[in-house]
């Protein structure tokens, strides 16, 4: 019998398929309260769960193995797999065995994707993060130990600057790119009905923010000219314009694209953030906030 | 002493007129009590303010409405008709406890008495608690320090108890546009019943009371859109030979019973859709686009159209 849940002695599935490279998963089981009081008493007339949710949350690095996103949508766009809904497992073994071997699971059926996150820094490895949200979980399942094929945990090198469909912003072009970092929050509501207790559906609110902020060392000024008086009505004068984002991390085997992180055409520039180089030593670095609504496609 | 007046030391209670209130009502969730009432005076000349015309010393009260509004959760979803308080004057007790006790156990009240039902309604929505808010109509108020007792202090675990929410709307027989059309999110039940108090010379307390016809009663069912409903507003060429009726349905709304109640249906028959309204879903928001249906019907039984009021005690605190 196991004594202790570690790294090695638990595991994770999304739709069936072994997530691998996962770093870390958490469960949070939420029984929502509502009381109601009467007239004439203090004590809680009735304590009533009022919906009960699933949420589970799943880390991986990158490491030219399907994305969490890919597992759970088939990959694709934000918009286009919303309404998706896929099981997720996670499997416990015994804190003896060299690879998970599962004696007991979870299984939480019908979760939706809540939010993606991708971060990649120039120290350590890229990672994906994916949230999860359901109504249903049970002690039931299995998962199977990953494989141990020699997959490349990407890193900075990773990271194409060009090439490919590489489109980076203008703002960042030929600067040093020291951290990348992408994330939409779907911000999922229950839909529920009279006559039935569960809710039938999450949907998510749109318009869906996506974020992207790059941030570079500074070699000079951010670049940034903010003068409103040359807004005209032919124009925006030096104002950011719309421009596209599209990232990619090569193959570490054939050097193509392995992911790729399009954000569409309709990008802009939120904020520009210049700070640090200051007397402690640090050298100072600028970090570029785009925004853009409904649009994120992932591959890979 | 008690130092305030909060939900822990406020409890209430109803009974047939001038019977004695056994127990609180249970599930109230708030209570309000409205007196209004009008005065009859004369004018005279009066000499210490050179004869300048100001109300003369004897004030003559008319008739006072009081209201008792009491909003409960949900316990027996019953017609109209089977309320207390329909058909029969009833009494209601607002009693006030300890602010240091953990329930009621008290013999100061304020009392209304002469109540009959004039607005009754339910809620039920997808969340939150189902409550029904009734409204009752009387003309006569007096507080009781030393009035009937009441002690009801419930065991603290209430396992018994479940309150309906809701999977408790299990019956619903609507136009298959509410049901296949629209996610059914809120149902609203509202019934009012217009009454007239029949007054008679040699005494303030009135005769009795009769009913206005016709009393209606309204349900609106708040649904989210999932698709066009079946409804149509057309005007007919030939009006004479084929009149245009409209959509007569009968609608029923039930709930199940739930532990420590016994649920219900409540019957809305020859109802007609006097209100559709489509909204929300608008461009850059978040919302859905929710679609409102309402009926209106004017039928209706078991409502008797005239009540005796009893006599007056002359102690009206019992």
């Amino acid at each position: 019998m196991a004594q202790r849940v570690f790294y090695a002695s638990q595991g994770v599935s999304v739709d069936g398929t072994v997530v691998q490279g996962a770093q870390s998963v958490s469960i949070n089981s939420n029984f929502n309260l509502q009381q109601a009081y009467q007239l004439g008493q203090v004590a809680v007339y009735n304590n009533v769960v009022t919906n009960p949710e699933v949420t589970c949350t799943i880390n991986k690095v990158l490491d030219g193995a399907p994305t969490i996103w890919n597992l759970a949508t088939g990959g694709g766009s934000l918009v286009e797999n919303s309404a998706d809904q896929v099981d997720v497992v996670v499997g416990f073994g015994e804190d003896t065995d060299l690879a998970l071997t599962s004696t007991s699971a979870v299984t939480m059926t019908g979760m939706f994707v809540t939010s993606v996150n991708y971060t990649m820094p120039v120290d350590g490895n890229f990672t994906e993060e994916v949230g999860f949200a359901g109504f249903g979980k049970a002690l039931s399942g299995s998962v199977t130990a990953p494989t141990t094929s020699g997959n490349t945990v990407l890193r900075r090198q990773h990271f194409l600057t060009s090439g490919g469909t590489v489109d980076l912003p203008n703002e960042v072009a030929g600067k040093n790119i020291t951290n990348i970092t992408i994330s939409a929050d779907l911000g999922r509501t229950n839909m529920f009905k009279l006559g039935q207790f569960a809710a039938f559906h999450k949907f998510v609110n749109f318009p869906l923010e996506v974020k992207c902020d790059i941030a570079v060392s500074a070699t000079a000024s951010d670049g940034i000219v903010v003068d409103s008086s040359a807004v005209s009505c032919t124009g925006n004068g030096s104002l950011p314009a719309e421009q596209p984002i599209i990232i990619e991390l090569c193959d570490s085997s054939t050097g193509n694209a392995s992911y790729t992180f399009n954000l569409g055409d309709k990008c802009r520039l939120a904020s520009a953030a210049y700070s640090g180089g200051d007397t402690g030593g640090g050298n100072a670095t600028i970090t570029y906030s785009y925004v853009t609504y409904n649009t994120l496609t992932i591959s890979g | 002493m008690s130092y305030r007046i909060f939900y822990g030391c406020l409890g209430v209670a109803l009974c047939a007129h001038d019977a004695t209130p056994t127990a609180l009502l249970p599930g109230v969730q708030s209570v309000a009590i409205d007196s209004t009432s009008s005065h009859e005076f004369f004018l005279a000349p009066n000499s210490n303010t050179n004869n300048a015309m100001q109300p003369a010393d004897d004030v003559y009260p008319a008739l006072s409405e009081i209201q008792v509004v009491i909003t409960q959760l949900i316990k027996d979803f019953l017609p109209i008709q089977s309320t207390l308080g329909a058909n029969d004057y009833i009494d209601a007790y607002l009693y006030k406890g300890d602010d240091s006790l953990a329930c009621i156990s008290s013999t100061s009240s304020i009392v209304c008495k002469y109540l009959l039902l004039s607005d009754i309604e339910y809620s039920l929505s997808v969340s939150g608690f189902f409550t029904v808010k009734k409204t009752y109509t009387g003309f006569t108020r007096y507080v009781c320090s030393s009035g009937p007792p009441m002690v009801d202090c419930p065991t603290p675990a209430l396992t018994g108890v479940y309150v309906a929410m809701r999977q408790c709307a299990t019956t619903l027989t609507l136009n298959g546009s509410v049901i296949n059309s629209s996610w059914l999110q809120d149902i609203t039940i509202n019934t009012t019943i217009s009454r007239q108090n029949i007054l008679e010379t040699s005494t303030r307390t009135p005769w009795g009371s009769y009913v206005k016809f016709p009393v209606i009663t309204t349900c609106t069912c708040r649904s989210i859109a999932k698709d066009f409903d079946s409804y149509k507003n057309e005007i007919k060429t030939s009006g004479c030979a084929d009149p245009f009726q409209a959509q007569v349905e009968n609608i029923s709304i039930g709930v199940c019973a739930t532990k420590g109640s016994s649920g219900g249906t409540i019957d809305i028959n020859k109802a007609v859709l006097t209100g559709l309204n489509y909204s929300g879903g608008d461009a850059g928001s978040s919302n859905n686009q929710s679609v409102s249906f309402t009926y209106t019907s004017y039928y209706s039984s078991g409502i008797f159209p005239n009540i005796q009021a009893p006599e007056e005690l002359i102690n009206g605190c019992g």
